[in-house]
């Protein structure tokens, strides 16, 4: 595929991502400090690159007016989205090349680190085009897309291909009317299958939380009816309620995931490390998650929790240290399709008795559940997990959390850390999620300077470990911008 | 009139009981494709199919989905002309296949009357 069809494929994409009716892609940038290495052979045409304009392509006296160029400086020297409603005489019917009598025009920079590519210009006839949410939308994905374009520009650029685009002007190009058979940019091919695979798990807990609310207003409060019939709408009003705030808890997980994503890929999360209790965390954190299990009758899994005694505290972010475990015990459980044993087991992995030999703790345990032998059960342990652990691991809790489901393939357990991967198999087709519990769950361990490692054989279970540190690290730790590790 | 449903949410398929038997329809809920299958080769006395509606989940458990089971039932003689409901989150762009395997899309979240109209409109006459 051509560069020039690259470029007015991409910016078809991003005008059905937003739905609005213009979509042009300005391969420019006015102010020489801030121009990509990239754009430096473009000529600096008076009207300002507009033939180095794709997607909808614009009339010349368009980036003339003042307005435009002012709202497009704007946007590449504040590096964020700008959008106005728009005179009408700016915003014109492209194909038709006729005003409207109002409308909106977006501004988006596109913005790399060794510069600003270009720009994102949209506009629409409507006056509320462009609002918080299509601003927000497109704000997120500019990033990818501007990765993707520099990645197009260099590649061209290493096939001289960059010469001829610099000398040609931009000219529109046939393309497939049935946007299905455009060739689409892995970026935006991905951004649709994340939003279709979002918005499918949003909908699951929303039908559950719309039917029962309707049986509720249809059913839920009897009126002039006998003792034993109230006392059946009461129990059934308990139930859907019951249902409702399983679905709510379902929904507030999926959201609180996509955002601790968001804050993780823009480096705005901060961890409030303290000096936690492992032995209450982890007991409480069994005891909520047996009660619900409980109540599920389709499911039959046990907990059971085992605590090597007079473990020193760590130094961690309670809540997220419980956001992780419980990550890792409902992944043991939606992977245990057959029921059976879940175990988390604390314990402190080393305890130095030579420079060369590392034995485990072998004293007595507390145990939340069941009776094991304390001793036989951190040997196994070791025997399995002694691979993770090394001389540097003398200052830090290990949480492990086994269970004995369906296990992982080798080929998948590098993967699975990524976001949104979930394990492919057929017992578990219907496994809810986004895929991004692992990986939420091990960018904060790091975070808090521990590490994790998985242990898997198909079939026969799995085991996640995570460590955390005793004591507080020199320096304070907090999210680094992981602009380089986004999705996409 | 009978109302077989297959659908792997315990708390959706609990939900579409209670309404389509507060509505008169005799329900039978099946746990797995496989089980619907079978009971849906197995002919009634008379020759006739055990139900006279379907809806099924796209997503399932086990290995098949929904579309699949529709598939199959497509391919038993007596149930070429079964009404089959297709239940699904998520969004389907091939309308052709639907429309090969002569089944009604009904997107969630739905209206609980939304489902009571389209059975109603189905079927064609009241339970």
């Amino acid at each position: 595929m051509s560069i020039e069809v690259c470029l007015h494929n991409l910016a078809l994409r991003i005008r059905h991502l937003l739905g609005c009716n213009n979509v042009s892609l300005l391969l420019y940038c006015p102010e020489p400090t801030l121009r990509h290495s990239l754009l430096a052979p473009l000529p600096l045409f008076s009207a300002r690159g507009i033939n180095h304009c794709y997607g909808s392509l614009l009339p010349p006296e368009l980036l003339r007016m003042e307005y435009i160029s002012a709202l497009c400086d704007m946007a590449i020297q504040t590096g964020q989205c700008v959008h106005f409603m728009a005179p009408h005489d700016a915003c014109r019917d492209i194909t038709t090349r006729q005003p409207t009598s109002s409308g909106s025009i977006l501004a988006a920079p596109l913005e790399r680190p060794a510069g600003v590519l270009g720009l994102l210009l949209c506009t629409d006839t409507r006056q509320d085009a462009f609002q918080y949410g299509a601003c927000r939308l497109l704000e997120h994905y500019l990033p990818p897309v501007a990765r993707y374009l520099e990645q197009v520009l260099a590649d061209a650029w290493n096939t001289r291909d960059i010469w001829q685009l610099w000398k040609t002007p931009a000219q529109a190009v046939s393309l497939p009317a049935s946007l299905d058979a455009l060739q689409t940019p892995p970026v935006v091919r991905e951004l649709c299958e994340f939003i279709s695979m979002v918005s499918h798990e949003l909908r699951l807990p929303l039908t559950t939380m719309k039917g029962y609310t309707a049986l509720l207003q249809a059913y839920g409060f009897a009126n002039e009816q006998s003792d034993e019939k109230v006392e059946r709408n009461t129990l059934h009003q308990q139930r859907y309620l019951d249902t409702m705030m399983r679905q709510i808890h379902h929904l507030e997980v999926l959201i609180g995931d996509l955002l601790d994503m968001s804050r993780m890929q823009a480096g705005h999360m901060t961890l409030r490390c303290t000096k936690i209790d492992l032995v209450q965390l982890c007991q409480q954190i069994v005891q909520l998650t047996q009660v619900r299990l409980d109540q599920q009758p389709t499911q039959q899994c046990t907990l059971h929790c085992t605590i090597e005694p007079d473990l020193p505290q760590v130094w961690a972010d309670p809540d997220r240290v419980q956001q992780v475990i419980t990550n890792l015990l409902e992944n043991a459980i939606k992977y245990s399709p057959d029921g059976g044993l879940i175990e988390i087991i604390v314990y402190a992995p080393c305890i130095h008795t030579s420079s060369t030999s590392y034995y485990p703790h072998t004293s007595q345990m507390a145990h939340c559940a069941l009776q094991v032998s304390p001793t036989r059960e951190l040997m196994s342990i070791y025997q399995k997990e002694q691979q993770v652990f090394s001389q540097h691991d003398a200052h830090v809790i290990a949480i492990t959390v086994r269970d004995h489901g369906i296990g992982i393939p080798q080929e998948w357990q590098s993967s699975l850390f990524k976001p949104f991967t979930r394990l492919a198999h057929p017992t578990t087709r219907t496994v809810s999620g986004l895929g991004l519990g692992l990986y939420i769950s091990c960018k904060l361990i790091e975070a808090m300077t521990g590490r994790v490692t998985l242990n898997s054989c198909e079939g026969r279970g799995t085991s996640v470990t995570f460590t955390l540190p005793i004591d507080p690290p020199v320096t304070a730790h907090s999210f680094p911008d992981s602009s380089e590790n986004a999705p996409f | 009139m009978r109302i077989g449903l297959l659908e792997d949410d315990a708390a959706i398929q609990e939900m579409l009981l209670l309404v389509l038997q507060d509505e008169g329809y005799t329900v039978i809920a099946y746990t797995s494709a496989d089980e619907c299958l079978e009971a849906l080769r197995g002919k009634t006395g008379n020759g006739t199919s055990p139900v006279d509606l379907m809806m099924i989940d796209w997503r399932l458990n086990g290995p098949i989905s929904g579309t699949e089971v529709i598939r199959q039932i497509r391919t038993i003689l007596h149930l070429h002309s079964l009404p089959i409901i297709l239940t699904t989150a998520a969004t389907f762009t091939d309308t052709d296949e639907l429309q090969n395997l002569h089944i009604t899309l009904l997107e969630k979240p739905f209206a609980l009357d939304e489902v009571t109209a389209l059975v109603k409109d189905m079927t064609h006459s009241r339970p």
